[in-house]
Protein backbone atom coordinates (compact mmCIF):
# COMPACT_ATOMS: atom_id res chain seq x y z
CA UNK A 1 0.00 0.00 0.00
CA UNK A 2 2.92 2.00 0.55
CA UNK A 3 3.94 2.28 -3.38
CA UNK A 4 0.46 3.98 -4.16
CA UNK A 5 0.07 7.94 -2.97
CA UNK A 6 -4.01 8.96 -2.74
CA UNK A 7 -4.38 11.96 -4.37
CA UNK A 8 -8.13 12.80 -5.01
CA UNK A 9 -10.87 11.06 -4.03
CA UNK A 10 -13.31 10.45 -7.07
CA UNK A 11 -16.48 12.08 -6.64
CA UNK A 12 -18.38 8.98 -6.34
CA UNK A 13 -17.62 5.34 -5.28
CA UNK A 14 -18.10 3.23 -8.53
CA UNK A 15 -13.98 3.18 -8.88
CA UNK A 16 -12.85 3.72 -5.39
CA UNK A 17 -9.38 6.59 -5.26
CA UNK A 18 -7.51 8.17 -7.70
CA UNK A 19 -3.92 7.29 -6.64
CA UNK A 20 -0.84 7.84 -8.09
CA UNK A 21 2.25 5.21 -7.85
CA UNK A 22 5.18 6.01 -6.31
CA UNK A 23 7.82 4.09 -8.40
CA UNK A 24 6.36 5.08 -11.63
CA UNK A 25 5.48 8.59 -10.44
CA UNK A 26 3.69 9.39 -14.55
CA UNK A 27 1.00 6.43 -13.74
CA UNK A 28 -1.75 7.39 -12.29
CA UNK A 29 -4.32 4.32 -10.80
CA UNK A 30 -7.47 3.82 -9.59
CA UNK A 31 -8.01 2.27 -6.04
CA UNK A 32 -11.08 0.61 -5.29
CA UNK A 33 -11.35 -0.79 -2.25
CA UNK A 34 -12.88 -3.89 -0.64
CA UNK A 35 -13.06 -3.89 3.55
CA UNK A 36 -12.70 -7.18 5.39
CA UNK A 37 -15.65 -7.86 7.14
CA UNK A 38 -13.93 -10.05 9.89
CA UNK A 39 -17.71 -9.99 11.69
CA UNK A 40 -19.20 -11.24 9.07
CA UNK A 41 -18.01 -12.96 6.39
CA UNK A 42 -14.57 -12.29 5.43
CA UNK A 43 -13.70 -11.08 1.59
CA UNK A 44 -16.64 -9.79 0.24
CA UNK A 45 -17.22 -12.28 -2.58
CA UNK A 46 -17.93 -9.45 -5.03
CA UNK A 47 -14.31 -8.49 -4.68
CA UNK A 48 -13.55 -11.96 -5.33
CA UNK A 49 -15.49 -12.61 -8.19
CA UNK A 50 -14.42 -9.19 -10.04
CA UNK A 51 -10.75 -9.72 -9.13
CA UNK A 52 -10.86 -13.58 -10.43
CA UNK A 53 -12.90 -12.49 -13.72
CA UNK A 54 -11.01 -9.19 -14.37
CA UNK A 55 -7.60 -11.38 -14.12
CA UNK A 56 -8.66 -13.46 -17.34
CA UNK A 57 -9.87 -10.93 -19.32
CA UNK A 58 -7.60 -8.70 -22.10
CA UNK A 59 -9.56 -6.09 -23.85
CA UNK A 60 -9.71 -3.11 -25.17
CA UNK A 61 -13.35 -2.31 -24.08
CA UNK A 62 -12.26 -3.70 -20.45
CA UNK A 63 -10.62 -1.97 -17.54
CA UNK A 64 -7.65 -3.52 -16.43
CA UNK A 65 -6.73 -5.06 -13.58
CA UNK A 66 -3.05 -3.88 -12.87
CA UNK A 67 -2.68 -5.29 -8.91
CA UNK A 68 -4.21 -6.41 -6.10
CA UNK A 69 -2.73 -5.17 -2.16
CA UNK A 70 -3.98 -6.68 0.56
CA UNK A 71 -3.52 -4.34 3.67
CA UNK A 72 -4.08 -4.87 7.03
CA UNK A 73 -8.05 -5.10 7.01
CA UNK A 74 -8.62 -4.03 3.57
CA UNK A 75 -8.29 -5.41 -0.10
CA UNK A 76 -7.08 -2.98 -2.53
CA UNK A 77 -7.89 -3.74 -6.63
CA UNK A 78 -5.74 -1.30 -8.42
CA UNK A 79 -7.08 -0.39 -11.62
CA UNK A 80 -6.30 2.02 -14.93
CA UNK A 81 -7.52 5.05 -14.31
CA UNK A 82 -10.25 6.52 -16.93
CA UNK A 83 -11.96 10.31 -16.29
CA UNK A 84 -15.14 9.30 -15.91
CA UNK A 85 -18.42 7.16 -16.65
CA UNK A 86 -20.58 7.24 -19.14
CA UNK A 87 -23.37 8.89 -16.99
CA UNK A 88 -21.54 11.69 -15.78
CA UNK A 89 -20.67 12.14 -19.56
CA UNK A 90 -24.25 12.81 -20.66
CA UNK A 91 -24.59 15.30 -17.78
CA UNK A 92 -21.35 16.81 -18.90
CA UNK A 93 -22.69 17.82 -21.95
CA UNK A 94 -24.45 21.13 -23.10
CA UNK A 95 -27.99 22.13 -22.11
CA UNK A 96 -28.48 22.64 -25.88
CA UNK A 97 -27.39 18.75 -26.46
CA UNK A 98 -29.88 17.66 -23.69
CA UNK A 99 -27.16 17.27 -20.81
CA UNK A 100 -26.96 19.00 -17.71
CA UNK A 101 -23.58 21.31 -18.38
CA UNK A 102 -22.12 19.75 -15.46
CA UNK A 103 -18.49 20.66 -15.20
CA UNK A 104 -15.88 17.84 -16.43
CA UNK A 105 -12.84 16.59 -15.01
CA UNK A 106 -9.66 18.75 -16.20
CA UNK A 107 -8.19 16.16 -18.01
CA UNK A 108 -10.87 16.38 -20.97
CA UNK A 109 -9.08 19.14 -23.13
CA UNK A 110 -11.76 19.31 -25.88
CA UNK A 111 -15.62 18.18 -25.42
CA UNK A 112 -16.16 14.99 -27.43
CA UNK A 113 -19.25 15.56 -27.53
CA UNK A 114 -22.30 13.31 -28.20
CA UNK A 115 -23.59 12.96 -31.67
CA UNK A 116 -25.37 10.49 -33.88
CA UNK A 117 -21.13 9.19 -34.75
CA UNK A 118 -20.19 9.36 -30.95
CA UNK A 119 -22.91 7.14 -29.98
CA UNK A 120 -22.52 4.81 -32.57
CA UNK A 121 -18.47 4.80 -31.56
CA UNK A 122 -19.51 4.33 -28.04
CA UNK A 123 -22.48 1.38 -29.00
CA UNK A 124 -19.70 -0.27 -31.16
CA UNK A 125 -17.04 -0.92 -28.32
CA UNK A 126 -19.33 -1.36 -25.93
CA UNK A 127 -20.84 -4.14 -27.91
CA UNK A 128 -17.79 -5.46 -28.84
CA UNK A 129 -16.31 -5.66 -24.57
CA UNK A 130 -19.71 -7.08 -24.17
CA UNK A 131 -18.99 -9.76 -27.07
CA UNK A 132 -15.93 -10.18 -25.85
CA UNK A 133 -17.70 -11.41 -22.06
CA UNK A 134 -19.69 -13.43 -23.44
CA UNK A 135 -17.49 -15.37 -25.69
CA UNK A 136 -15.10 -15.85 -22.44
CA UNK A 137 -19.07 -17.27 -21.01
CA UNK A 138 -19.01 -14.40 -18.09
CA UNK A 139 -22.10 -12.40 -18.02
CA UNK A 140 -21.65 -9.19 -16.58
CA UNK A 141 -24.89 -8.50 -14.75
CA UNK A 142 -24.91 -4.68 -13.63
CA UNK A 143 -24.32 -2.43 -17.24
CA UNK A 144 -25.47 0.16 -16.91
CA UNK A 145 -23.76 4.22 -17.61
CA UNK A 146 -22.04 4.16 -14.29
CA UNK A 147 -20.24 1.19 -14.53
CA UNK A 148 -19.35 2.39 -18.49
CA UNK A 149 -16.14 4.10 -18.02
CA UNK A 150 -14.68 6.73 -20.51
CA UNK A 151 -11.32 8.26 -21.02
CA UNK A 152 -10.31 11.24 -22.61
CA UNK A 153 -9.92 10.06 -26.62
CA UNK A 154 -13.49 8.65 -26.08
CA UNK A 155 -12.67 5.17 -25.30
CA UNK A 156 -15.36 3.15 -23.54
CA UNK A 157 -14.38 0.33 -21.37
CA UNK A 158 -16.38 -2.13 -18.80
CA UNK A 159 -15.93 -1.93 -15.41
CA UNK A 160 -17.29 -3.26 -12.08
CA UNK A 161 -17.32 -6.77 -12.63
CA UNK A 162 -18.46 -7.05 -8.68
CA UNK A 163 -21.55 -8.66 -10.30
CA UNK A 164 -20.42 -10.84 -12.92
CA UNK A 165 -20.48 -14.75 -12.89
CA UNK A 166 -19.00 -16.91 -15.03
CA UNK A 167 -22.14 -19.14 -16.69
CA UNK A 168 -21.70 -22.57 -15.24
CA UNK A 169 -23.63 -25.76 -16.74
CA UNK A 170 -25.75 -27.37 -15.62
CA UNK A 171 -27.24 -23.80 -15.49
CA UNK A 172 -28.79 -23.13 -12.08
CA UNK A 173 -30.42 -20.34 -11.01
CA UNK A 174 -28.59 -17.70 -9.94
CA UNK A 175 -29.50 -14.31 -7.99
CA UNK A 176 -32.12 -12.08 -8.98
CA UNK A 177 -31.08 -8.92 -7.07
CA UNK A 178 -29.25 -8.00 -10.62
CA UNK A 179 -28.50 -5.46 -12.52
CA UNK A 180 -29.50 -1.74 -11.19
CA UNK A 181 -33.81 -1.64 -12.28
CA UNK A 182 -33.50 0.55 -14.92
CA UNK A 183 -31.70 -1.90 -17.38
CA UNK A 184 -33.17 -4.82 -15.77
CA UNK A 185 -34.82 -7.10 -18.23
CA UNK A 186 -38.36 -8.37 -18.41
CA UNK A 187 -37.28 -11.88 -17.79
CA UNK A 188 -35.82 -11.12 -14.61
CA UNK A 189 -38.37 -8.77 -13.85
CA UNK A 190 -40.56 -11.77 -13.97
CA UNK A 191 -39.16 -13.60 -11.59
CA UNK A 192 -37.47 -16.06 -14.74
CA UNK A 193 -35.57 -19.22 -12.67
CA UNK A 194 -32.50 -18.97 -15.31
CA UNK A 195 -31.01 -16.30 -17.23
CA UNK A 196 -28.28 -16.00 -19.54
CA UNK A 197 -26.23 -13.42 -21.51
CA UNK A 198 -29.65 -11.79 -23.21
CA UNK A 199 -29.86 -10.13 -19.71
CA UNK A 200 -26.55 -8.06 -20.49
CA UNK A 201 -28.24 -7.53 -24.02
CA UNK A 202 -31.51 -5.95 -22.32
CA UNK A 203 -28.92 -3.49 -20.71
CA UNK A 204 -27.19 -2.60 -23.92
CA UNK A 205 -30.60 -1.84 -25.75
CA UNK A 206 -31.33 0.43 -22.69
CA UNK A 207 -28.06 2.10 -22.70
CA UNK A 208 -28.24 2.76 -26.42
CA UNK A 209 -31.57 4.67 -25.92
CA UNK A 210 -30.50 6.56 -23.20
CA UNK A 211 -27.28 7.47 -25.21
CA UNK A 212 -29.54 8.75 -27.91
CA UNK A 213 -32.28 10.95 -25.91
CA UNK A 214 -29.52 11.75 -22.62
CA UNK A 215 -33.12 10.32 -20.69
CA UNK A 216 -33.16 6.44 -19.16
CA UNK A 217 -35.53 4.95 -21.00
CA UNK A 218 -36.98 2.90 -18.45
CA UNK A 219 -36.53 4.63 -15.12
CA UNK A 220 -39.14 2.70 -12.60
CA UNK A 221 -39.04 3.73 -9.07
CA UNK A 222 -39.89 0.02 -7.96
CA UNK A 223 -39.96 -3.51 -10.24
CA UNK A 224 -43.88 -2.93 -10.70
CA UNK A 225 -43.35 0.40 -12.18
CA UNK A 226 -40.24 -0.54 -13.84
CA UNK A 227 -42.32 -3.57 -15.34
CA UNK A 228 -45.48 -1.13 -16.54
CA UNK A 229 -43.25 1.14 -17.78
CA UNK A 230 -41.72 -1.56 -20.02
CA UNK A 231 -45.26 -2.68 -21.20
CA UNK A 232 -45.88 0.63 -21.67
CA UNK A 233 -43.83 1.26 -24.00
CA UNK A 234 -43.58 -1.91 -25.76
CA UNK A 235 -46.94 -3.20 -25.27
CA UNK A 236 -47.68 -5.83 -23.08
CA UNK A 237 -46.19 -9.69 -24.08
CA UNK A 238 -48.06 -12.07 -24.89
CA UNK A 239 -48.09 -15.63 -25.99
CA UNK A 240 -47.34 -14.89 -29.54
CA UNK A 241 -44.15 -12.12 -29.23
CA UNK A 242 -42.78 -14.25 -26.34
CA UNK A 243 -43.31 -17.76 -26.13
CA UNK A 244 -43.61 -19.08 -22.86
CA UNK A 245 -44.32 -15.80 -20.45
CA UNK A 246 -47.20 -16.66 -19.10
CA UNK A 247 -45.10 -19.35 -17.05
CA UNK A 248 -43.27 -16.98 -15.58
CA UNK A 249 -43.29 -16.65 -11.62
CA UNK A 250 -44.10 -13.16 -11.59
CA UNK A 251 -46.80 -13.15 -14.52
CA UNK A 252 -50.46 -11.73 -13.87
CA UNK A 253 -53.58 -12.38 -15.99
CA UNK A 254 -54.21 -9.39 -14.75
CA UNK A 255 -52.30 -7.12 -16.05
CA UNK A 256 -53.20 -4.81 -17.99
CA UNK A 257 -52.92 -5.05 -21.73
CA UNK A 258 -50.91 -2.34 -23.16
CA UNK A 259 -50.39 -2.30 -27.05
CA UNK A 260 -47.41 -0.49 -28.68
CA UNK A 261 -47.89 2.85 -29.60
CA UNK A 262 -44.95 4.20 -30.85
CA UNK A 263 -43.15 2.47 -33.13
CA UNK A 264 -39.92 4.54 -32.66
CA UNK A 265 -38.80 4.41 -29.06
CA UNK A 266 -35.47 7.44 -30.63
CA UNK A 267 -37.16 10.05 -32.91
CA UNK A 268 -34.27 11.33 -34.96
CA UNK A 269 -32.58 8.21 -34.63
CA UNK A 270 -31.39 6.54 -38.54
CA UNK A 271 -34.02 4.13 -39.39
CA UNK A 272 -30.77 0.80 -39.05
CA UNK A 273 -30.05 2.33 -35.52
CA UNK A 274 -34.18 2.09 -34.30
CA UNK A 275 -34.02 -1.61 -35.65
CA UNK A 276 -30.34 -2.48 -33.51
CA UNK A 277 -32.61 -1.17 -30.58
CA UNK A 278 -35.76 -3.25 -31.49
CA UNK A 279 -33.50 -6.21 -31.86
CA UNK A 280 -32.14 -5.21 -28.54
CA UNK A 281 -35.17 -4.57 -26.68
CA UNK A 282 -36.93 -7.89 -28.11
CA UNK A 283 -39.18 -9.49 -25.12
CA UNK A 284 -38.12 -12.97 -26.09
CA UNK A 285 -34.85 -13.35 -24.27
CA UNK A 286 -33.94 -16.54 -27.02
CA UNK A 287 -34.81 -14.43 -30.34
CA UNK A 288 -32.90 -11.42 -28.52
CA UNK A 289 -29.90 -10.02 -30.63
CA UNK A 290 -26.82 -11.60 -29.28
CA UNK A 291 -23.54 -9.37 -28.77
CA UNK A 292 -22.13 -10.98 -32.00
CA UNK A 293 -25.39 -10.65 -34.13
CA UNK A 294 -25.11 -7.23 -32.60
CA UNK A 295 -21.73 -6.12 -34.21
CA UNK A 296 -22.75 -7.33 -37.23
CA UNK A 297 -25.43 -5.56 -37.63
CA UNK A 298 -25.83 -3.12 -40.55
CA UNK A 299 -26.15 -0.30 -37.93
CA UNK A 300 -22.29 -0.55 -38.28
CA UNK A 301 -21.91 -0.35 -42.05
CA UNK A 302 -18.62 -1.11 -42.20
CA UNK A 303 -18.12 -3.59 -39.01
CA UNK A 304 -18.33 -2.67 -35.61
CA UNK A 305 -14.10 -2.31 -35.61
CA UNK A 306 -14.59 0.22 -37.42
CA UNK A 307 -16.34 2.55 -35.41
CA UNK A 308 -15.15 0.97 -32.06
CA UNK A 309 -11.79 2.74 -32.89
CA UNK A 310 -9.76 -0.39 -33.43
CA UNK A 311 -9.06 -0.16 -37.09
CA UNK A 312 -8.48 3.71 -37.83
CA UNK A 313 -10.76 5.05 -40.81
CA UNK A 314 -7.64 6.49 -43.65
CA UNK B 1 -23.77 -31.84 -52.59
CA UNK B 2 -21.59 -30.61 -50.19
CA UNK B 3 -24.75 -28.59 -47.87
CA UNK B 4 -27.01 -32.02 -47.80
CA UNK B 5 -24.15 -33.74 -45.62
CA UNK B 6 -24.59 -33.14 -41.68
CA UNK B 7 -23.07 -30.47 -39.82
CA UNK B 8 -19.87 -31.97 -38.36
CA UNK B 9 -19.97 -32.81 -34.58
CA UNK B 10 -17.21 -30.50 -32.64
CA UNK B 11 -15.84 -32.80 -30.65
CA UNK B 12 -15.80 -31.45 -27.02
CA UNK B 13 -12.84 -30.20 -25.16
CA UNK B 14 -12.17 -27.38 -23.00
CA UNK B 15 -14.12 -24.41 -24.77
CA UNK B 16 -12.81 -22.09 -23.37
CA UNK B 17 -8.93 -21.23 -24.37
CA UNK B 18 -8.50 -18.50 -21.74
CA UNK B 19 -9.56 -20.56 -19.29
CA UNK B 20 -7.90 -23.20 -20.80
CA UNK B 21 -4.36 -21.09 -20.61
CA UNK B 22 -5.26 -20.04 -17.20
CA UNK B 23 -5.52 -23.42 -16.18
CA UNK B 24 -2.73 -24.82 -17.83
CA UNK B 25 -0.51 -23.07 -15.03
CA UNK B 26 -2.05 -25.26 -12.20
CA UNK B 27 -1.22 -28.88 -14.06
CA UNK B 28 1.58 -30.63 -12.55
CA UNK B 29 3.47 -33.67 -13.60
CA UNK B 30 4.17 -36.33 -11.34
CA UNK B 31 8.23 -35.13 -10.83
CA UNK B 32 6.09 -31.93 -9.51
CA UNK B 33 4.68 -34.14 -6.66
CA UNK B 34 7.38 -35.18 -5.51
CA UNK B 35 8.45 -31.63 -5.01
CA UNK B 36 5.68 -30.01 -3.31
CA UNK B 37 6.55 -27.86 0.07
CA UNK B 38 4.83 -30.82 2.15
CA UNK B 39 7.83 -33.07 0.29
CA UNK B 40 10.45 -30.96 0.58
CA UNK B 41 9.67 -30.68 4.56
CA UNK B 42 9.72 -34.09 4.86
CA UNK B 43 6.18 -35.10 4.41
CA UNK B 44 5.97 -38.69 2.93
CA UNK B 45 3.88 -39.14 -0.66
CA UNK B 46 1.68 -41.02 1.14
CA UNK B 47 0.95 -39.07 3.69
CA UNK B 48 -0.04 -36.84 2.19
CA UNK B 49 -2.49 -38.04 -0.38
CA UNK B 50 -3.99 -39.34 2.41
CA UNK B 51 -4.35 -36.00 4.35
CA UNK B 52 -5.47 -34.67 0.55
CA UNK B 53 -8.10 -37.81 0.82
CA UNK B 54 -9.16 -36.56 4.69
CA UNK B 55 -9.53 -33.34 3.40
CA UNK B 56 -11.70 -33.77 0.74
CA UNK B 57 -13.75 -36.21 2.73
CA UNK B 58 -14.35 -33.37 5.02
CA UNK B 59 -15.84 -31.14 2.41
CA UNK B 60 -18.15 -33.25 1.32
CA UNK B 61 -19.51 -34.24 4.38
CA UNK B 62 -19.95 -30.87 5.18
CA UNK B 63 -21.16 -30.15 1.79
CA UNK B 64 -23.77 -32.46 2.48
CA UNK B 65 -24.54 -31.04 5.64
CA UNK B 66 -25.54 -27.55 4.17
CA UNK B 67 -26.38 -28.91 0.93
CA UNK B 68 -24.54 -27.19 -1.31
CA UNK B 69 -24.19 -28.23 -5.20
CA UNK B 70 -22.04 -30.62 -5.97
CA UNK B 71 -20.11 -28.16 -8.16
CA UNK B 72 -19.58 -26.11 -5.52
CA UNK B 73 -17.85 -28.87 -3.52
CA UNK B 74 -16.01 -29.96 -6.50
CA UNK B 75 -14.59 -26.40 -6.96
CA UNK B 76 -13.39 -26.49 -2.77
CA UNK B 77 -11.41 -29.76 -3.73
CA UNK B 78 -9.59 -28.14 -6.47
CA UNK B 79 -8.92 -25.04 -4.58
CA UNK B 80 -7.83 -27.17 -2.00
CA UNK B 81 -4.94 -29.37 -4.36
CA UNK B 82 -4.45 -26.53 -5.66
CA UNK B 83 -3.44 -24.71 -2.21
CA UNK B 84 -1.80 -27.74 -1.02
CA UNK B 85 0.90 -27.48 -3.84
CA UNK B 86 2.25 -24.19 -2.55
CA UNK B 87 1.94 -24.52 1.15
CA UNK B 88 3.72 -27.15 3.12
CA UNK B 89 1.32 -28.63 5.91
CA UNK B 90 4.07 -28.11 8.00
CA UNK B 91 3.41 -24.39 7.62
CA UNK B 92 6.67 -23.05 7.15
CA UNK B 93 5.32 -19.61 6.50
CA UNK B 94 5.31 -17.95 9.85
CA UNK B 95 5.53 -14.78 8.12
CA UNK B 96 1.59 -14.97 6.78
CA UNK B 97 0.66 -14.74 10.12
CA UNK B 98 -0.62 -18.08 10.15
CA UNK B 99 1.67 -20.93 11.24
CA UNK B 100 0.17 -24.45 11.10
CA UNK B 101 -2.65 -24.74 8.91
CA UNK B 102 -4.44 -27.74 9.91
CA UNK B 103 -5.76 -29.89 6.87
CA UNK B 104 -9.28 -29.92 8.14
CA UNK B 105 -9.18 -26.09 8.29
CA UNK B 106 -7.39 -25.97 4.80
CA UNK B 107 -10.67 -27.67 3.59
CA UNK B 108 -13.04 -25.53 5.43
CA UNK B 109 -11.23 -22.75 4.44
CA UNK B 110 -11.22 -23.75 0.51
CA UNK B 111 -15.54 -24.21 0.77
CA UNK B 112 -15.91 -21.07 1.71
CA UNK B 113 -13.81 -19.44 -0.60
CA UNK B 114 -15.83 -21.86 -3.13
CA UNK B 115 -19.45 -21.41 -1.67
CA UNK B 116 -18.94 -17.50 -2.14
CA UNK B 117 -17.48 -17.99 -5.79
CA UNK B 118 -20.36 -19.63 -6.62
CA UNK B 119 -22.91 -18.01 -5.23
CA UNK B 120 -24.29 -20.55 -3.24
CA UNK B 121 -24.51 -18.41 -0.07
CA UNK B 122 -24.99 -19.78 3.29
CA UNK B 123 -24.56 -18.07 6.78
CA UNK B 124 -21.25 -17.96 8.22
CA UNK B 125 -23.25 -19.29 11.44
CA UNK B 126 -24.74 -22.55 10.05
CA UNK B 127 -20.92 -23.37 7.91
CA UNK B 128 -19.44 -22.45 10.98
CA UNK B 129 -21.67 -24.99 13.01
CA UNK B 130 -21.33 -27.44 10.29
CA UNK B 131 -17.73 -27.60 10.51
CA UNK B 132 -17.55 -27.79 14.26
CA UNK B 133 -20.12 -30.94 13.57
CA UNK B 134 -17.88 -32.87 10.90
CA UNK B 135 -14.90 -31.77 12.81
CA UNK B 136 -16.17 -33.64 15.99
CA UNK B 137 -17.82 -36.22 13.87
CA UNK B 138 -21.18 -36.19 15.99
CA UNK B 139 -23.44 -35.01 13.00
CA UNK B 140 -26.40 -33.72 15.77
CA UNK B 141 -23.93 -31.58 17.87
CA UNK B 142 -25.06 -28.70 19.35
CA UNK B 143 -23.09 -26.16 18.49
CA UNK B 144 -23.26 -22.90 21.16
CA UNK B 145 -22.76 -19.80 19.33
CA UNK B 146 -20.72 -18.49 22.47
CA UNK B 147 -18.60 -21.96 22.78
CA UNK B 148 -15.37 -21.67 22.43
CA UNK B 149 -15.11 -24.46 19.48
CA UNK B 150 -16.96 -22.52 17.70
CA UNK B 151 -15.12 -18.82 17.86
CA UNK B 152 -12.01 -21.03 17.28
CA UNK B 153 -13.11 -22.39 13.80
CA UNK B 154 -14.52 -18.50 12.96
CA UNK B 155 -11.59 -16.82 13.46
CA UNK B 156 -9.23 -19.87 11.93
CA UNK B 157 -11.54 -19.60 8.81
CA UNK B 158 -11.72 -16.02 8.77
CA UNK B 159 -8.22 -15.41 9.46
CA UNK B 160 -6.82 -18.12 6.74
CA UNK B 161 -8.82 -16.77 4.03
CA UNK B 162 -6.95 -14.37 2.92
CA UNK B 163 -3.71 -16.21 3.19
CA UNK B 164 -5.53 -19.37 1.02
CA UNK B 165 -6.47 -16.12 -1.64
CA UNK B 166 -3.18 -15.13 -1.87
CA UNK B 167 -1.69 -18.88 -2.38
CA UNK B 168 -4.24 -19.37 -4.89
CA UNK B 169 -3.49 -16.37 -6.98
CA UNK B 170 -7.26 -15.67 -7.34
CA UNK B 171 -7.19 -17.99 -9.76
CA UNK B 172 -10.41 -18.64 -8.75
CA UNK B 173 -12.40 -19.53 -11.69
CA UNK B 174 -12.25 -23.43 -12.25
CA UNK B 175 -14.26 -25.58 -14.90
CA UNK B 176 -16.37 -27.40 -13.71
CA UNK B 177 -16.32 -31.22 -14.56
CA UNK B 178 -20.17 -31.57 -15.20
CA UNK B 179 -19.74 -28.90 -17.92
CA UNK B 180 -17.05 -31.62 -19.58
CA UNK B 181 -19.85 -33.99 -18.90
CA UNK B 182 -22.63 -31.95 -20.60
CA UNK B 183 -20.40 -31.05 -23.43
CA UNK B 184 -19.84 -35.04 -24.03
CA UNK B 185 -23.52 -35.91 -23.21
CA UNK B 186 -24.68 -33.37 -26.15
CA UNK B 187 -22.15 -34.96 -28.06
CA UNK B 188 -22.91 -38.33 -27.92
CA UNK B 189 -26.82 -37.15 -28.44
CA UNK B 190 -27.83 -38.33 -25.13
CA UNK B 191 -28.18 -35.17 -23.53
CA UNK B 192 -31.89 -35.19 -23.32
CA UNK B 193 -31.92 -38.13 -21.12
CA UNK B 194 -33.07 -37.32 -17.84
CA UNK B 195 -32.25 -40.02 -15.69
CA UNK B 196 -28.94 -40.53 -17.17
CA UNK B 197 -28.21 -36.57 -16.50
CA UNK B 198 -29.56 -37.23 -12.96
CA UNK B 199 -27.32 -40.29 -12.28
CA UNK B 200 -24.21 -38.66 -13.12
CA UNK B 201 -24.82 -35.59 -11.72
CA UNK B 202 -24.71 -37.09 -8.28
Amino acid sequence: MENYQRFEKSAEGAYGYKARELKYPNRIVALKKARFNREGDGVPATAMREISLLKEMKHPNIVKLLNIVQARHNLYLVMEFLDMDLKKYIDSLPVSEGGRARPIPNGFRTRLGLDEAMVKKFMAQLLEGVHYCHSHRILHRDLRPQSLLIDRDGTLKLADFGLAQAIRIPLRGYSHQIVALWYRSPEILLGGPQYSTSVDMWSVGAIFAEMCTRQPLFPGDSEIDEIFQIFRLLGTPDEENWPGVTAYPDYKATFPKWKRVRTILVPGLESAGCELLDALLEYDPATRLSAKQACLHHYFRNGSSYYSGRIHPR
Amino acid sequence: MASSAPPKRRIPGLPNPVLEAEQQKWLFTEEEFDRTPSRIDKIERGKEDYIRHRAVEFIWQVSVMLKMPPQTSMTATVYMHRFLMRYSLMGQYPEMGSDLMHPKVIAAVALFVAFKVDEAMRRMKDFVIACCRVAMKQPNLIVDEQSKDYWKWRDLILQNESVMLEYLCFDLQVESPYRILWDYSVFLGVGDNRALRHSTYS
